[in-house]
């Protein structure tokens, strides 16, 4: 059978299941394990190519999943209609970024464990440029996030478009850094003690981010609607799009002396 | 009557395999696979994954758990097409129609593909 003659991949297969929502995971989970048997069996020569071809399917299934699981159980749609509740949601999401502002602004320098190397550079002199700019970009994020599950709450079909998105945006993203990356194993690794996987993570989040809202508007004016119907809702993407290459662009250019290896860059 | 929405190709796919038989998944899959003479492929977790959300909206309903004669001695669930997903096929293909339909009067395709002929 091919359960027994290919059990490493049918354990990765049952561990990446264990990704999906937990209610999602109970009704199906068995029939997907099913299924993947019954493939296995037929294609039992191709088992390996068949592993990674789910793997990449369940893959993007897992994040529409969660996506869906949250709007479904309405709690942002809750949180973001409820006005009270989302003034509340709005200090939690700018706290940590007003907190950690003020105490820079201060000249305090806080305790921020894993955040250390990025927040307090080895030179006291030297300026806290690259936290400044990882705080920006997070206090810019999770306001996009939320801004991101709003239109979608309110637009119904936008939450489909994305999920739906979201594998080209993380695609366009990572091509979009690529290079970043290879000047920075390049040349960049004179100038820093390791490989300065948060920023780059940031570099990613931020295109994925800009394609997914600016996404909508494309399809809109593809498909001959108007996309002034909505007008906060257009101001709102602008506003993010704006924000977004600008803090990108910010961030590329306060870090291209580093990627390209110039001694003592911050 | 309010008209539904158009459908996606996953969902319109899986509703045409249901429409004949009750299938369960790999079953699905496959009738999915010839209908399309292998042009679509489903993956498990978008077939899973649009099955749930057609079983939420009322397209299809769980049938009974049982063995497949023609397969393993292993107890499968089946599905099957509501009214609901009857309905909602019938709209999409007679979206389909009227698109064809277009085609012709604006000659992008032969005559001969006409619907019902």
């Amino acid at each position: 059978m091919a359960i027994e003659r290919h059990p490493i991949n049918r354990a990765f297969y049952r561990k990446l299941l264990t990704f999906y929502p937990r209610p999602f995971r109970e009704r199906f989970g068995e029939s997907m394990e099913q299924t993947f048997d019954d493939l296995c069996k037929e294609q039992e020569g191709k088992v390996l190519s068949l592993t990674l071809h789910l793997s990449v399917d369940t893959g993007f299934e897992i994040v529409k999943e969660h996506v869906l699981h949250l709007s479904q159980r309405g709690v942002m749609t809750r949180i973001l209609k409820n006005p009270k509740i989302a003034a509340v949601v709005g200090i939690l999401l700018f706290l940590p970024g007003t907190i950690m502002f003020s105490l820079m602004l201060m000249g305090i320098e806080p305790s921020i464990g894993p955040l250390q190397p990025f927040l307090q550079p080895t030179d006291p002199d030297a300026p806290h440029v690259l936290g400044s700019l990882v705080f920006l970009s997070l206090i810019l994020v999770l306001p996009a996030a939320a801004v991101l599950i709003n239109i979608a709450a309110t637009e119904g079909n936008a939450l489909k478009g994305v999920s739906s998105n979201l594998g080209l945006a993380s695609i366009l993203g990572f091509l979009l850094v690529l290079p970043l990356m290879v000047l920075e194993l390049t040349y960049g690794q004179k100038s820093y003690s390791s490989f300065p996987t948060g920023l780059f993570v940031i570099l990613w989040i931020l295109p994925v981010l800009f394609v997914l809202i600016l996404a909508p508007v494309i399809q809109s004016i593809r498909s001959g609607n108007n996309i002034a119907a909505n007008p906060v809702t257009l101001v709102l993407r602008i506003a993010f799009l704006v924000l977004i290459t600008v803090f990108w662009l910010g961030f590329v250019n306060d870090q291209m002396p580093c990627f390209l290896g110039v001694p003592n860059c911050d | 009557m309010k008209r539904s929405q158009p459908l996606t190709p996953a969902v319109f796919h899986i509703l045409l395999a249901l429409s004949t038989e009750e299938r369960h998944g790999y079953g699905i899959m496959k009738q999915v696979e010839a209908d399309s003479q292998s042009r679509v492929k489903m993956g498990a977790g978008t077939l899973y994954g649009s099955l749930k959300r057609m079983l939420d909206a009322g397209l299809v309903k769980e049938s009974d758990k049982r063995i497949d004669p023609e397969m393993d001695d292993a107890r499968r669930i089946y599905y099957k097409i509501t009214a609901a997903g009857e309905t909602a096929l019938k709209e999409e293909l007679e979206r389909y129609r009227h698109a064809v339909g277009r085609a012709q009067e604006i000659k992008l395709v032969p005559k001969t593909l006409s619907y019902g002929h």
